[in-house]
């Protein structure tokens, strides 16, 4: 082995591989970087046309670091590329390279530009940040409950709870958000917005929608065998069809306690709608269309054939509440919630087996 | 120069060599560091197609919307296997593997420091991995590797096995980074100062300092995990007074630094091979070397950005989102390092070579959408997404394993003796790079577009690019078997390696090919680092009579 | 490494170290390292669990009982301590005697911390009657399996003080092993001020 130089010192002398050509090369790789960094970042191809004001600032942010990042892919490629071609070893050249160990200006300036750059995009994120979470003292207050595998709102200004989300274009919604089991984290890729629901506490996220539409809500925290069916949808819409739903929604709560005296099933239609239930089941009657568990259009009537000597009310209790000792063949274990048992109180119990046992 | 390094061969001299050992030895308790790393390195690659065999079978459910064959539980195990064996008994026990062969090699040393309890590391693993398999048998781990409680307290039996598991692939895993500090502390040959190591050495005491202070974390919250699911204890729990977020800190306070664990030896590797086949010194030795430790240190000041959707204080996350931005500087330094070295070299594009610059290709990648997840804003829309599994799969994958198949080829002859085939080499790298990119790139925009991670079922209109991912998950796949066929067939057909087939300066190469049981009878002196490509004006100091000159000068 | 005819390799292994520290002393420091994450892990998911459990969860623990035991436990490590000194004297009979009486007393800290166990369980303090009770036999369970392995320890060394392996030329097996005593000894007065006293 070579003695060589005793040290890593750089050398004073050192010779350079620096040549003409290679300067014009690095130049050329440089614009062509620039060019590249900012056609991504004027385009944005990746992400644009968010639905939310915060969407639209996180849009910006991103079109910016997408533009410093194709800067550099492109540099640190081009330069890889052009290495690549241009030093190759000749097929008889078993001489080294020239011996450069390092170059003291060259090492300070790519620890401190990136350093810099790093610096610009971290005060930008801030103030991103900063204003994607701007409380507001006219936002729409909504709770949302995140639970196996369903998604439930409650607007406390009008006292209503829906399964699906309604908010007005253009008002500030704060959303806060609660678990009933493990965590969850809900999302609306069109806002842009995604906040974690846990079970511990209750965690806030703004959202002022500016575009009128139906996007998808999606669970992205994994929480169960269903956490890819755990989904729901927002409609964004103008201030008066908004308040024409809530008061539709009001109307269906007031007739639905109306009608829990003359039909004996609201309440258990409620109840299976409410807990998720139709996240996972067929049932025609509450218009699910969950394609996890088994279907139970004519459970009432199937019931009775699961196991030989259970009476079929009993069954479809014990099946609500020990989940994982009635697997219906073809479906996997482990799938289904079995806290059910302690999440939904009796009298509902009953109402949902009563309800259940109807579906014939 | 060429010639000196040839002409210590140890051939003549009857010393019962390396490869001379039976093939029982690889069985067995064995305390030599050379069957120790081979060993790691054979029983990670199993793991590697096992997990490897798990994710087909994911993107092959993935490759159309709907659940077509495995939905549920089934698809929540399959990835939870799949990134557990992948982390922890592939790349992991793969660096360690290499590292285990190479650097006591590398530093004039004869041995690990601690040679029985570097063999009874290796042998820790191996209930570890069965308990592992053992736990998919048994209702199987289906919250992820990352096993947020409270769903990791509602999961079956086989989360509990999991978390033992992981206990003894830990400790295995603190044992080695304790016998890699000392064996590089203590085990220098004469005249190898600090700065005078191989910079693999270098990447190792980072990493091992990692290890030891970030994976007993690990364990305690593993065993908080399982007194919980065990006992009742509420250390995690909601709503009964115990804290989900305790976990995630825990958690990735440790799992968060060991991305740099699965990295740090993989710079080390790149740093090796690129200097050897650009015929050139490293460039800027001194920065390479601190940097790893700087990524070693701010490694563990970044762990909340994991966590900045979650409910964690909001103020905390920009402290978290600077220290981790921060991390690419010194990560900058290297790739600029690396560059430089390569720049006005005589490349020679071996396939070790082609590789070490795959590495530094995807790596970039990995690196620029790691800083737009470091970015808080960016991170609340694409956390939990595609973006992010496109981001680890090109630091792990991109990165880390295009950093050991790199190594594996670049060791290959010191091993085994023989020359790996180039043409097979090559076939595999190219299967590899390109089934790598047409996987991995289309999930970054899947991610942007709003499809989480973790499903087994997605919304119609992403059906294109999962179905170009899947097809190019099975080009890699594919790409496994010319690097089998070569890894196995050139044991029997290679050329003959001789003990320096790539000209290399580091003291690896001054033993035989393979090296023999004993490394070095009389320790190597060493007055330089072992870069110095391009200055070769001093040739190899005198014979000394009779004993051999045990490789000399550095 | 028998396999290898040539001697003076084996020399050098064993007296060689670059930087002048012995190996295992340390690697025992880089072990003892790792051991002060893992418990500053459990103790910091303690104090934790402690906040969150209502302000008498420990009220049930017996602080006079715990207090000897301590004490015991400062003891065993000041007997290792001797045993050193007395391996460095090169008397044999006192580095038999205090390693005897490190196992002893180490034995009669976890018997006690046993009965301890029995009468809280007793008592109906379960690991799951509140966050801070399920902490409070992780964290001493372990430090009492730490103290388990301590007295392995001992019993692997004490065949070799019999056959008066250790003098003042050969002592580092039992200065590593009182690192590892002393530390589990210091982790026992945190836990005991952080979990009884305070």
């Amino acid at each position: 082995m070579s003695h060589g130089i005793s040290h890593n010192g750089e050398h004073e002398t050192s010779p350079s591989t620096f040549d003409n050509t290679g300067k014009l090369a690095a130049i050329l790789i440089g614009v062509i970087s620039a060019v590249a960094g900012l056609l991504m970042y004027w385009f944005n191809p990746l992400l644009n046309n968010a639905a939310s004001l915060q969407g639209t600032y996180i849009d910006d942010l991103f079109g910016v670091a997408m533009g410093i990042g194709t800067a550099v892919f492109f540099m640190v490629q081009g330069l890889l590329l052009y290495s690549i071609i241009r030093f190759h070893r000749q097929a008889d050249d078993d001489e080294d390279g020239p011996p450069i160990r390092g170059n003291t200006k060259l090492e300070i300036v790519w620890t401190v530009v990136p350093a810099l750059v790093i610096i610009f995009l971290g005060i930008l994120s801030y103030q991103v940040l900063v204003a994607a979470e701007r409380p507001d003292p006219d936002e729409l207050i909504v709770e949302v409950r995140g639970f196996q595998y369903a998604w439930q709102f409650y607007y406390p200004d009008y006292d209503i709870t829906t399964s699906e989300m309604h908010l007005p274009v253009d008002r500030p919604a704060r959303l806060k958000l609660r678990s009933n089991d493990v965590i969850h984290a809900f999302w609306v890729p069109a806002f842009r917005i995604k906040k974690d629901v846990m079970p511990d506490r209750v965690t806030e996220t703004f959202i002022t929608p500016i575009e009128e539409g139906t996007y998808p809500i999606v669970c992205a925290e994994l929480c169960g065998a269903a956490h890819s069916a755990m989904r729901s949808q927002v409609v964004v819409e103008s201030d008066s069809s908004f308040k024409q739903w809530v008061s539709g929604q009001g109307a269906a709560v007031a007739r639905a306690s109306e009608a829990a005296e003359t039909d004996p099933m609201a309440q258990g239609r409620q109840v299976f709608n409410q807990n998720g239930c139709n996240a996972c089941h067929v049932l025609a009657d509450a218009g699910a269309v969950g394609q996890v568990g088994p279907t139970l259009n004519n459970i009432g009537a199937e019931a009775g054939a699961m196991v030989p000597g259970q009476a079929p009310e009993d069954y479809i209790h014990a099946a609500i509440v020990d989940p994982n000792k009635f697997v219906v063949e073809g479906y996997p274990a482990n799938v289904m919630p079995s806290n059910y048992g302690t999440t939904i109180s009796e009298a509902d119990l009953k109402a949902l087996v009563d309800y259940l046992m109807a579906q014939k | 120069m060429e010639a000196t390094i040839e002409a210590n061969a140890y051939d003549n001299r009857g010393w019962i060599r390396h490869g001379g050992r039976k093939l029982s030895d690889y069985f067995v308790f064995n305390t030599d560091h050379k069957v120790i790393g081979i060993q790691y390195m054979v029983v990670a690659f199993i793991f590697f197609i096992i997990g490897g065999l798990l994710a087909e079978t994911m993107r092959t459910e993935l490759a159309a919307p709907g659940t077509q064959f495995v939905g549920g539980s089934s698809y929540n195990q399959l990835f939870t296997l799949h990134g557990t064996i992948m982390i922890f008994l592939w790349i992991i026990p793969a660096f360690v593997g290499l590292a285990n062969y190479a650097v006591p090699l590398m530093l004039g040393a004869n041995d690990m420091a601690f040679p029985k309890l570097n063999a009874f590391s290796f042998w820790l693993t191996i209930p570890g991995a069965i308990l592992l398999i053992a736990s998919f048998f048994v209702g199987g781990a289906e919250s992820g590797w990352t096993a947020y409680p409270p769903l990791s307290l509602q999961t079956p039996a086989g989360q509990t096995l999991w978390a033992i598991a992981l206990q003894f692939i830990g400790f295995a895993s603190i044992f080695s980074a304790i016998n890699f500090l000392v064996t590089i502390f203590n085990m220098r040959a004469p005249g190898m100062t600090l700065m005078r190591m191989p910079l693999l050495a270098w990447s190792m005491i980072a990493t091992s300092i990692i290890i030891i202070l970030g994976t007993p974390v690990l364990s305690a919250a593993l065993a908080m995990l399982t007194v919980e699911r065990l006992l009742g204890a509420n250390f995690f729990s909601g709503g009964v007074g115990g804290d989900p977020l305790m976990w995630q800190n825990l958690f990735w306070f440790y799992s968060h630094p060991a991305v740099y664990i699965m990295i740090l030896p993989g710079f080390g590797i790149i740093s090796e091979v690129i200097p050897v086949f650009s015929r050139k010194p490293i460039f800027g030795y001194k920065l390479i070397a601190f940097s790893s430790l700087a990524i070693a240190i701010f490694g563990f000041l970044v762990w909340a950005h994991h966590m900045f959707t979650s409910g964690m204080d909001p103020f905390l996350r920009v402290p978290f989102m600077i220290t981790s931005m921060i991390i690419a500087v010194p990560t900058g330094v290297k790739i600029f390092s690396w560059l430089a070295t390569i720049w006005g070299g005589k490349l020679r594009f071996t396939t070790p070579m082609m590789f070490a610059l795959a590495f530094i290709s995807m790596f970039v990648i990995g690196g620029i959408s790691g800083v737009f997840l470091a970015s808080v804003p960016i991170d609340i829309h694409v956390q939990d997404t595609y973006f992010v599994v496109a981001h680890l799969h090109y630091v792990l994958f991109g990165g880390s394993v295009m950093a050991i198949y790199a190594g594996v080829y670049f060791w290959y002859p010191k091993i085994t003796g023989r020359m790996y085939s180039e043409r097979m080499g090559k076939l595999h790298f190219w299967m590899n790079f390109i089934g790598f990119n047409i996987t991995f790139l289309p999930q970054h925009v899947l991610g942007l577009q709003g499809m989480p991670r973790r499903v087994a079922d997605y919304a119609p209109e992403f059906m294109l690019w999962n179905l170009v991912s899947t097809l190019g998950s099975f080009l890699l796949a594919a790409s496994t078997l010319p690097f089998l066929w070569t890894a196995v067939a050139s044991l029997f057909k290679g050329k003959p390696a001789g003990n320096n087939p790539w000209r290399s300066l580091t003291l690896d190469w001054t033993v035989t090919s393979p090296p023999p049981i004993h490394n070095y009878p009389v320790p190597p002196v060493v007055t330089s680092d072992p870069y110095g490509y391009g200055e070769r004006t001093i040739v190899q100091p005198p014979v000394p009579v009779p004993a051999p000159s045990g490789g000399g000068g550095d | 490494m028998s396999q290898t005819p040539v001697t003076t390799a084996i020399e050098h292994e064993t007296t060689y170290s670059s930087t002048g520290l012995d190996s295992r002393k340390l690697g025992m420091w880089i072990f003892l390292a790792t051991e002060v994450m893992i418990f500053s892990a459990l103790i910091g998911a303690l104090l934790s669990a402690k906040q969150r459990s209502p302000a008498d969860a420990n009220d049930m623990l017996n602080i006079p009982i715990t207090g000897i035991n301590t004490f015991v436990l400062i003891i065993s490590s000041f007997m290792v301590a001797m045993a050193l000194q007395s391996a460095l004297n090169n008397n044999q009979k006192r580095v038999r005697l205090f390693l005897l009486a490190t196992l002893g007393l180490g034995a009669t800290f976890l018997g006690i911390q046993m009965f301890e166990y029995r009468t809280l369980l007793h008592e109906g303090f379960t690991p799951t009657t509140t966050p801070f009770s399920g902490a409070f036999f992780t964290v001493t369970g372990l430090h009492g399996f730490h103290v388990f392995i301590g007295l392995i320890l001992i019993l692997w060394l004490l065949p070799q003080v019999f056959k008066g392996k250790f003098g003042p030329h050969n002592y580092m097996r039992i200065e590593v092993f009182g690192l590892y005593w002393h530390f589990v000894d210091i982790v026992w007065i945190m836990l005991f001020t952080l979990v009884y006293l305070l």
